[in-house]
C-alpha cells in the first residue's frame, strides 16, 4: 500500500512540475485531482467537526453526560447560512452572518489590540538606543528611524516638503529593504519546496539517495 | 554583440532545468556545507531542554502539503527532541492537514524513542475549523473543544488528557506555521491573555511578518525555513532532511546569484553599446 502511495505521489509530482514546460491536459487532470482530494479531506474534516461538537453532545451524548440541549442554537444558525441560495429567503443568512462577524470582531478587538498593535508599539518605544555608553546601539537606531520614516511616508495631512520629505523618503528606503527582504525569504521558500520535491522522487522513489 | 543579447533571453526552460540539476546533485552527491547554529536556533533549543521532564508541550500544525518541506523537518526534530526529553506532546491543527502530518511525525518518531506511546506521552487532537474562536475555546476548556481524538477516542479516556483541561495545564505552545490561522491567532488569543510562552516555526517566506512579534516578546523564539530545521537537527545530532537540503540550498542560490549577476552584465553591456 505504501509503494502505492509513494507511485501515485511520484506521477502526481511529475505532472504537476510538467507546466513548467507547458500548458498540458496530463498537469491539468493532476491539478484538478489534488483540489479535488483537498476539498473532499476539507469536507470530512468539516462533518467530523460537526459531529463532535455539535451532533453529539445533542443527540447522541457519552455515558453518564446529559443532552446539551444549547447545541441546536449554533446546529439551526448554520443550516440557517444555507437559505442564501433561495433567492426569496437569503436574507435569513443575515442573522447567522451577523453572528459570525460580531464573535469575529469581539475576538479581534480583544486579541489584537493588545498583542499586535499596542505590544509592538512599547516595543519600539522601549528600544534602548544606547545599550551602554562603549556599546551605540546601532541596528536600534536603525529600526527606530525606519519606523518613523514609514510613519511620516504614509502622513498625508499636510504636503510632504522640507523635513517631511526627507522622513518620507527614509519611510519609503525603509519599505524597499524590507520588501527585498520578503523577496529574499520567498525565493528561499520556494527553493526548499522543490527541494523537497526532489528529495521525495530522488529518495522515496528511486531511492539513488 | 549577439551573446550578450542571447544570455538576456535565455529560455526559462534552460534555467528551470539548471536549477533542477542544481539540487538534485548536492542531493546524490553531498558537499558537505558546514550550518552554524543561529541564536534564535539556540534559543528555541533551550527554551525546550530547560523544561522541567514531563511537561506539556502543545504543537500546533498549521500547514498543508505545500509548506511540508521547510515545516516537516522542523516538527520531527522538535518532537524528537522533546520526547527525549520526556515531555509530554499534544499535537493539533487549524488547518485541516495539520493532523495528518502529526500522525506523521508521530509514527516517525515514536519508534526511534524508545518507550514512547500513543495517549500517554503524545497524542493527536485533530482538526477544529475556525482559528481563533477555537483558540478562545481551547484556552477555557480541551474537553469540549475537542470531545475525541483522532482516532475517535474520547477525550476524558485518554489518560495523557486527564491531566489537560485548559491551557494553565500546558507549560509550551509551538506553532508550525504556513500563514492564516497559525501564530497571530495564537499570540492574540493565546499569549497576550495567558501565562504560556509561545514558540514559532515557519516557512522561511513568513519570517519578516513574524520578526516584529519577536522583538516585542510577544514569541520566545523562531525557526525560520529549512535552514532552521538543518540547525535544530545538528543539536539533536539527527540528520534529515533539513541538513540534507542544505547543500541543495546553498548550490541553488548561488545558480539564481549566478543567473541574475549574468544577465544584469548583460543588460548593462548591451546598454552602453546604444
Amino acid at each position: 500500500m505504501e509503494t502505492l502511495g509513494i507511485w501515485i505521489a511520484a506521477i502526481g509530482t511529475i505532472a504537476i512540475l510538467s507546466f513548467l514546460y507547458k500548458e498540458n491536459p496530463i498537469y491539468r487532470t493532476v491539478e484538478h485531482i489534488f483540489v479535488g482530494v483537498s476539498a473532499g479531506i476539507g469536507l470530512y474534516w468539516g462533518y467530523d467537526s460537526i459531529r463532535q461538537n455539535a451532533w453529539n453532545p445533542l443527540f447522541n451524548p457519552a455515558e453518564g453526560e446529559s443532552r446539551q440541549l444549547l447545541m441546536l442554537i449554533p446546529l439551526i444558525l448554520g443550516i440557517l447560512l444555507y437559505s442564501r441560495f433561495m433567492e426569496n429567503y437569503k436574507w435569513v443568512s443575515r442573522i447567522p452572518l451577523g453572528f459570525i462577524i460580531g464573535i469575529g470582531s469581539a475576538l479581534a478587538i480583544r486579541g489584537v489590540i493588545g498583542a499586535s498593535f499596542m505590544d509592538q508599539i512599547i516595543a519600539t518605544m522601549r528600544m534602548p538606543l544606547w545599550g551602554t555608553m562603549v556599546k551605540f546601539g546601532f541596528d536600534s537606531l536603525l529600526f527606530v528611524v525606519g519606523v518613523i520614516g514609514t510613519l511620516i511616508y504614509f502622513f498625508f495631512s499636510t504636503e510632504q516638503k522640507g523635513a517631511l520629505k526627507y522622513g518620507a523618503s527614509i519611510g519609503k528606503w525603509t519599505m524597499m529593504i524590507a520588501f527585498g527582504t520578503a523577496f529574499g525569504n520567498t525565493v528561499m521558500s520556494r527553493v526548499s519546496l522543490l527541494i523537497g520535491r526532489v528529495y521525495f522522487l530522488l529518495g522515496e522513489w528511486l531511492q539513488i539517495i | 554583440m549577439k551573446w550578450l543579447k542571447k544570455l538576456q533571453t535565455i529560455d526559462s526552460k534552460i534555467i528551470y532545468l539548471v536549477l533542477f540539476f542544481a539540487i538534485a546533485l548536492p542531493l546524490i552527491f553531498p558537499i558537505g556545507i558546514p550550518v552554524e547554529i543561529n541564536a534564535g536556533t539556540r534559543t528555541f533549543y533551550d527554551t525546550i531542554d530547560n523544561l522541567p521532564k514531563g511537561s506539556v508541550i502543545l504543537i500546533s500544525y498549521d500547514w498543508d502539503a505545500a509548506s511540508a518541506p521547510e515545516l516537516l523537518p522542523q516538527a520531527t526534530a522538535i518532537t524528537k527532541h522533546a520526547l527525549t526529553n520526556g515531555h509530554k506532546i499534544v499535537a493539533l491543527g487549524l488547518w485541516y492537514a495539520g493532523p495528518t502530518f502529526a500522525d506523521r511525525v508521530h509514527n516517525a518518531v515514536a519508534a526511534e524513542v524508545e518507550g514512547k506511546e500513543y495517549g500517554v506521552d503524545f497524542v493527536n487532537l485533530g482538526y477544529r475549523p475556525g482559528g481563533a474562536v477555537v483558540l478562545n475555546s481551547m484556552a477555557r476548556d480541551f474537553h469540549q473543544t475537542f470531545p475525541e481524538d483522532v482516532n475517535r477516542t474520547r477525550l476524558s479516556e485518554i489518560p495523557l488528557m486527564k491531566e489537560v483541561k485548559d491551557i494553565n495545564d500546558i507549560d509550551l505552545i509551538i506553532d508550525l506555521s504556513a500563514g492564516d490561522p497559525g501564530y497571530r491567532a495564537y499570540i492574540e488569543q493565546i499569549g497576550s491573555q495567558y501565562n504560556v510562552p509561545i514558540l514559532v516555526g515557519c516557512t522561511a517566506v513568513s519570517v519578516s511578518g513574524i520578526t516584529p512579534y519577536l522583538q516585542s516578546g510577544n514569541v520566545g523564539a523562531l525557526l525560520g525555513g529549512l535552514r532552521a530545521a538543518a540547525e535544530y537537527e545538528l543539536l539533536i545530532d539527527t540528520p534529515g532532511l533539513g541538513l540534507g537540503g542544505m547543500d541543495a540550498q546553498s548550490v541553488a542560490h548561488l545558480t539564481i546569484i549566478a543567473f541574475i549577476i549574468v544577465g544584469n552584465i548583460a543588460y548593462i553591456a548591451t546598454k552602453k553599446k546604444k
